[in-house]
């Protein structure tokens, strides 16, 4: 009886997808097995029927009807009048990423399980060191509210750091700014599925901090960083891979040696690419993690082209657990996120290598063997040191 | 104090480097979708024209019911015009394209109740047009060929969906390992694995049907 492997291997075979050793492999087993020929006949046969079926056709003037609907639609990634201004004015827009607790940073890996067609909520959510109270109704109510108008147009929230704007999709409220929203309003804002756009639940409103990197308070983000054995450390920046190439340069200098796989390595090389990034850090304390950070605002104000503006932080949850598990591909199984603690009286070292950047992508292929070899290498961790998952998420091109 | 948490992509978008294509997006497809964003909207009809029926037929055989299958394509097609400006370009524009497809023919098969049709292949419904418009001479030719069709497509439907749909972008739509987990968002061993099992099953339930 052939053995299950050697069956997928012949399936793969037969599709064409298997490299030159393995290719060799089949062969073998082919001369010497007539089962295995005698399978790879009936699938080979098999995929040929599938192939035969013959192909049915839409009706006449199905691309008429579907462009007489589009017509009466507004035009795709139109800004209705109170928008976002432009990235430039970073200074008077506070444009910020919200990080959530469930998933946000696999938002736009699409594991949310609406189709494209349903555009995404937005809540609000408090600012800064302020913890989030504004109960919406969850992303289970998000069909029920897809195709509501609100009444009372939301306002920019002025906060201290900057105007907040808001993007709405429908009817355009016309050139005068949002009026104000009143505290606590649950309002929601429908918009188009814009990139940053995510939803919060309710149950995960609370721990999310905002602040902005270039003046942060360095005692209140040293806090937040110290209230959990794990950080989600959201960067939205301008370019994902200048983003992503100027924090590798801080690193460098604060001596976080950093493993950065090949994929990445090639997109961080393009900045045309339009590739965001996270930051896998094992085993780094918060004083460690603040002064890349406060390393990381000085080459920003220094650059000519500063990338970044804002940062959230929040802890890491199962589903990005189980999200940045994925993005491990085949190595995978060799992340544990139980780590065992090093005792304090033996005064562990830093790891030697303590982070790893890998792209975000839908069909991760991890070959490299410094990724594995960086999961394979984990030692106990130092007391008190973090896991953080850091992700740089570009917001233009 | 509240805060409202956005950003807004710009109008631009890049080509990108995509591995399993070996270097360059489909570039007349950006054009298009470019022309479209700049309020074309004669270059979304364009690329309609380019991916419709290929899509239809995909989705066809999916759900096995040309006017659901009709509906679904003309969802996906609305949906992916309203969502065009979030179309990043670093995958091709079909593989997006099938992507939201494939989301709706799900929707749309949990919202339904099964229905058996024991004849729709003499309903007219099911009967697809011969891929060799060659008429053949030999007498019950069409009838044996629409017998050998609904067969398989029997037999397609008798597999869980997940195992239908690997067979359907491997077999029917000549997709690569790459692309189908891109588009169905899983790693390319479990598209591997998935298909190697489908075609057990398939190979199970044909052989069954013919003994």
């Amino acid at each position: 009886m052939l053995q299950e492997r050697d069956q997928e291997l012949l399936s793969a075979y037969v599709d064409g997808e298997l490299r030159p050793r393995r290719r060799r492999e089949v062969r073998r087993l082919l001369d010497e097995c007539p089962e295995a020929r005698e399978v790879l006949r009936q699938m080979q046969e098999n995929a040929s029927r599938l192939r035969a079926l013959g192909h049915h056709g839409l009706t006449a003037g199905f691309t008429a009807d579907v462009m007489r609907k589009i017509e009466k639609m507004p035009p795709p990634g139109k800004r209705p009048a109170a928008t976002l201004s432009p990235w430039i004015s970073w200074g008077t827009a506070a444009a910020v990423l919200l990080a959530v607790g469930l998933g946000s940073f696999f938002y736009f890996l699409g594991t949310r399980e609406q189709p494209a067609s349903s555009p995404p909520q937005m809540v609000q959510v408090p600012n800064v060191s302020s913890t989030a109270h504004v109960p919406p109704d969850g992303p289970g109510d998000a069909a029920a509210n897809l195709n509501r108008e609100t009444k009372s147009p939301p306002a920019p929230i002025p906060d201290a750091q900057g105007a907040a704007e808001v993007v709405r999709q429908g009817p355009p409220v016309g050139p005068d700014p949002d009026p104000p929203i009143p505290p606590n309003d649950t309002t929601k804002v429908l918009t188009s599925p814009v990139k940053e756009l995510i939803i919060l639940p309710k149950e995960d409103q609370v721990g999310v901090s905002i602040f902005r990197l270039l003046d942060m308070d360095s005692a209140k983000v040293l806090a937040e960083l110290q209230k959990d054995a794990t950080v989600h450390l959201e960067l939205p920046c301008k370019n994902g891979a200048r983003a992503t190439q100027r924090l590798l340069s801080v690193f460098k200098d604060a001596k976080i040696n950093t493993v950065v796989e090949q994929v990445a390595q090639r997109r961080i090389g393009d900045p045309r690419l339009s590739t965001d990034f996270v930051v896998f850090l094992d085993d780094v304390t918060p004083k460690e993690l603040l002064g890349a950070l406060e390393r990381l605002r000085t080459s920003d104000q220094k650059a000519r082209e500063s990338q970044f503006d804002s940062m959230i932080v929040t802890t890491i949850n199962d589903t990005d657990r189980k999200n940045f598990t994925r993005l491990l591909g085949d190595f995978a199984h060799l992340l544990s996120w139980e780590r065992p603690m090093a005792k304090d009286e033996s005064k562990p070292k830093p790891p030697e290598e303590q982070a790893l950047v890998l792209p975000m992508s839908h069909a991760p292929q991890l070959r490299s063997a410094e990724v594995k070899n960086f999961l394979q290498g984990r030692k106990p961790a130092r007391p008190e040191s973090l896991q953080v998952l850091l992700v740089i998420r570009g917001t233009s091109g | 104090m509240d805060t409202i948490v956005t950003s807004n992509l710009p109008g631009t978008f890049v080509v990108a480097n995509s591995s399993y294509n070996q270097g360059t997006v489909i570039a007349d497809d950006l054009r298009l979708i470019r022309d479209c964003l700049r309020g074309n909207t004669a270059a979304f009809g364009e690329l309609m024209q380019r991916y419709q029926d290929r899509l239809y037929n995909t989705v066809y055989r999916l759900i096995d019911n040309p006017d659901d299958a009709q509906d679904v394509v003309q969802e996906a097609f609305l949906s992916a015009y309203q969502s065009l400006g979030s179309f990043k370009g670093d995958s091709l524009f079909f593989t997006w394209l099938y992507r939201i497809a494939i989301n709706t023919a799900i929707s749309l098969k949990r919202k339904q109740r099964p229905v058996i049709s024991i004849d729709a292949g003499r309903n007219g419904h099911g009967v697809p047009e011969p891929l060799d418009a060659t008429p053949s001479t030999r007498p019950g030719f069409a009838l044996e060929r629409a017998e050998e069709d609904r067969l398989v497509q029997d037999a397609l439907h008798r597999l869980s969906p997940e195992h239908r749909m690997v067979l359907i972008l491997k077999d029917m739509d000549g997709m690569k390992y790459e692309e189908m987990a891109e588009i169905l968002r899983v790693p390319i061993g479990t598209i591997r694995s998935r298909l190697h099992r489908a075609r057990a099953e398939l190979r199970g339930i044909l052989e069954r049907r013919e003994a």
